[in-house]
C-alpha cells in the first residue's frame, strides 16, 4: 500500500543516521582550534528519469474448468490474470500522435496424448476493463465468441485466431501518468463430442505502442 | 561515471536502511511477506548507458550493412526476472495496431534480421541494457521491413500458458528506390434515404485500401459523387491511416447531402504520403476506383404518389358532389315538372268536374 512513502521514511532515517556518524567521525573538520572555516556548498540536481510504459502481468496461469457444458457444446471457463499498463511519462514525453494496445491471440490446443488439436477458434473472451481511469479514453477491447457460437456482433465468432484487443488508447498522450487495468473472461467451447485428455494453449499478450 | 556516481551512495543508503531497520523491527515479518506474483517491465531503445528517449528504433541501411542497437529492459518487479528477448516481422492490424507475430510463426522478413541474445536476467527494481545486431542481407529490396523486438515473460501451467511481451518497433528501411503507392479495391456504395422528402441522403461508401508500395505511408484524397449529367455533385475528404507495406485498411465513409436523382456515379481517389516525408525522389503512385449505384427518390415519389392523389381525391369529390347536386336538382326539376303535369291533369277533371 504505502511502500513507497516507508522505503523513503527509511531511507531519509538512515541517511540521517549516517550523516550524524560522519559528523562524530570528522573531528578534524569539528576542531575547535582551526580558524578556517571552509564553506562547502553543493547542488544537487533532481534525478528525474523519463517516465516509460509499462506492463503488469499477476504472472499467474490460466487454469480453465469445466462449468456450463451442455448436451451439444461443453465449455471450459477461466479469467485471465488481470494485465495492468502504466504510463509513467509526462504528457510532454508521449511523442504526438502516439496510441498503445495490447493485443492478444492464442495457438491451438495440443493434446498431450497426440489427441487432435482444438483450434484456436474454439477459445473466445470478453475483456473486462477493472480500471480506466477518468478520461474515458482508455477501453476494454470486444467480445470475440467462438466458432460453435452464433456472432454477438457482426462476425466476431472467430476465436482468438487472430489478433484481438484487450485494452488499447487512441491517444497515449491524452492518458499519461496513470496505469489502467483490465482482465477478460475466458471460454473454450468444444463439440460435446471432443477426445478427452489434456491440453495446453498459449496466449500471447503483446504491448506496444 | 557522472550520471551513476550520485546515484549509487543513494543505493547503498537504502539498502543499509532496509538493513538497519526491518531487519531489528520486523524479522518475522520481513521473511514471512509474500513475494507478489506480479511481473511489471518495461523496454525501451537505448544506448550503451542506458534509454535514449527513443520511441522506437528507424535505422537506414544499405542492402549488406549493419548496425548495433541496443535496447533496456527495466525490471520494475520485486524480484529478479528472467526474461526471453525476441523479435519477429511486424505488422498493423485492420484496426491500425502494431503487433509482431507471435512465436509460433515464422518471420520471413525485419524480424529475421535482428540479432539479440536470447535471454537476459534482470534484478529487482533494476535495468539492463542489451545490445542487438540488425543486418540487412545483401539482397534486400528497398523500402521499410518492419519488425518489433520484446522482452517476453510465459506463465506455463494450466490449461492456457500467457505469453506477454512488452516491445517496441524496428522499422528498417533498406535504401533504394521508395514507392509510395495505394491501390483502391473491392469500392461499394450505399444509398440511404432520408425518410423526410426535404432532406437529402447519405451515400455510405466502402473500400478496402491496400499499400502496393515498398515503405509505410498514409492516405488522402477525395471522394466525389455526381448524379445525372454531373448534376448535384458532391465532395468529401477522404482519410487512411497508416498502412505498412502489403497491409490494407478496410475504410467506411459518408458523404452527405446526396439527393436521389436516380444514377449516382462515385469515385473514390487516394494520394499516398511517406510517414515523415521520406527520402527525395519518392515515386508516389495514387489509386482511384469508381462505383455507379440507382437511387431512386422514394419519399419524394411517395410524396408526390400522396399529392396526386389527394388531387385526384379532391376532384372526385367535387366532382361527385356537383354531380349529386346536378343529380337533385335534376330530380327536383324532374319532380317539379311531374308535379306539374300531375297538377294540370288532376286540375283538368276537377276543371271538367266543376264545370
Amino acid at each position: 500500500m504505502s511502500t513507497p512513502n516507508r522505503k523513503r521514511l527509511v531511507a531519509g532515517a538512515a541517511s540521517a543516521v549516517l550523516a550524524g556518524t560522519l559528523a562524530l567521525q570528522s573531528p578534524a573538520v569539528a576542531d575547535p582550534g582551526d580558524s578556517t572555516d571552509v564553506e562547502v556548498t553543493v547542488d544537487i540536481e533532481e534525478i528525474r528519469e523519463p517516465g516509460v510504459l509499462a506492463l503488469s502481468i499477476a504472472a499467474d496461469s490460466v487454469a480453465l474448468s469445466e462449468d456450463g457444458s451442455t448436451l451439444l457444446v461443453r465449455q471450459f471457463v477461466g479469467t485471465l490474470p488481470t494485465v495492468t499498463v502504466s504510463d509513467t511519462r509526462t504528457p510532454e514525453e508521449v511523442p504526438d500522435g502516439a496510441a498503445w494496445a495490447v493485443l492478444g491471440s492464442a495457438t491451438d490446443f495440443v493434446g498431450a496424448a497426440g489427441q487432435a488439436p482444438i483450434s484456436a477458434g474454439h477459445l473466445g473472451w470478453k475483456p473486462k476493463l477493472l480500471d480506466g481511469g477518468e478520461t474515458g479514453q482508455v477501453t476494454e477491447g470486444e467480445e470475440v465468441v467462438t466458432v460453435v457460437d452464433e456472432p454477438t456482433q457482426p462476425g466476431n465468432n472467430v476465436g482468438l485466431v487472430d489478433q484481438e484487443l484487450l485494452v488499447s488508447t487512441f491517444d497515449s498522450e491524452a492518458v499519461a501518468g496513470n496505469s489502467y487495468s483490465v482482465n477478460a473472461d475466458l471460454y473454450l467451447r468444444t463439440p460435446a463430442d471432443v477426445a478427452a485428455g489434456s491440453y495446453a494453449s498459449t496466449l500471447t499478450l503483446s504491448l506496444f505502442e | 561515471m557522472i550520471r551513476t556516481s550520485p546515484r549509487a551512495p543513494l543505493r547503498l543508503l537504502a539498502v543499509l536502511a532496509a538493513v538497519l531497520v526491518t531487519v531489528p523491527i520486523a524479522p518475522v515479518g520481513a521473511v514471512a511477506e509474500p513475494t507478489t506474483p506480479t511481473l511489471t517491465w518495461a523496454v525501451q531503445p537505448a544506448n550503451q548507458n542506458g534509454p535514449d528517449g527513443r520511441r522506437w528504433i528507424e535505422p537506414t541501411l544499405d542492402p549488406g550493412q549493419v548496425v548495433t542497437e541496443h535496447l533496456a529492459v527495466r525490471n520494475f518487479s520485486d524480484g529478479i526476472v528472467v526474461f526471453s528477448l525476441k523479435a519477429a516481422d511486424g505488422y498493423l492490424t485492420d484496426k491500425g495496431r502494431f503487433n509482431m507475430l507471435p512465436s509460433h510463426q515464422t518471420s520471413v522478413d525485419g524480424g529475421t534480421w535482428i540479432k539479440v541474445q536470447q535471454k537476459v536476467t534482470v534484478g529487482a527494481k533494476a535495468t539492463k541494457v542489451v545490445p542487438f545486431t540488425i543486418t540487412a542481407p545483401s539482397g534486400a529490396t528497398p523500402g521499410d521491413h518492419p519488425a518489433g523486438i520484446a522482452a517476453t515473460v510465459t506463465s506455463t501451467g494450466g490449461t492456457v500458458a500467457v505469453e506477454s511481451r512488452v516491445g517496441f518497433r524496428v522499422m528498417t528501411r533498406v535504401t533504394g528506390t521508395v514507392t509510395a503507392a495505394l491501390a483502391v479495391s473491392d469500392l461499394t456504395a450505399t444509398y440511404r434515404q432520408s425518410w423526410n422528402p426535404f432532406s437529402p441522403g447519405t451515400l455510405r461508401l466502402r473500400y478496402g485500401s491496400t499499400n502496393a508500395g515498398n515503405v509505410a505511408v498514409t492516405g488522402t484524397g477525395q471522394a466525389t459523387v455526381a448524379g445525372p449529367f454531373g448534376l448535384a455533385t458532391r465532395d468529401a475528404r477522404v482519410e487512411v491511416a497508416e498502412t505498412l507495406p502489403d497491409g490494407g485498411r478496410e475504410v467506411d465513409t459518408r458523404v452527405t447531402g446526396i439527393w436521389a436523382l436516380g444514377r449516382l456515379h462515385t469515385t473514390v481517389e487516394v494520394t499516398p504520403a511517406v510517414l515523415g516525408g521520406g527520402p527525395a525522389g519518392v515515386e508516389t503512385r495514387p489509386g482511384s476506383a469508381a462505383v455507379t449505384v440507382w437511387a431512386l427518390p422514394w419519399p419524394q415519389l411517395a410524396l408526390v404518389t400522396i399529392l396526386v392523389a389527394l388531387v385526384l381525391a379532391v376532384r372526385t369529390v367535387v366532382r361527385r358532389r356537383r354531380q349529386r347536386l346536378a343529380k337533385l336538382l335534376a330530380r327536383a326539376r324532374d319532380e317539379g315538372r311531374e308535379e306539374g303535369r300531375e297538377s294540370a291533369l288532376v286540375g283538368s277533371p276537377a276543371k271538367e268536374s266543376a264545370n
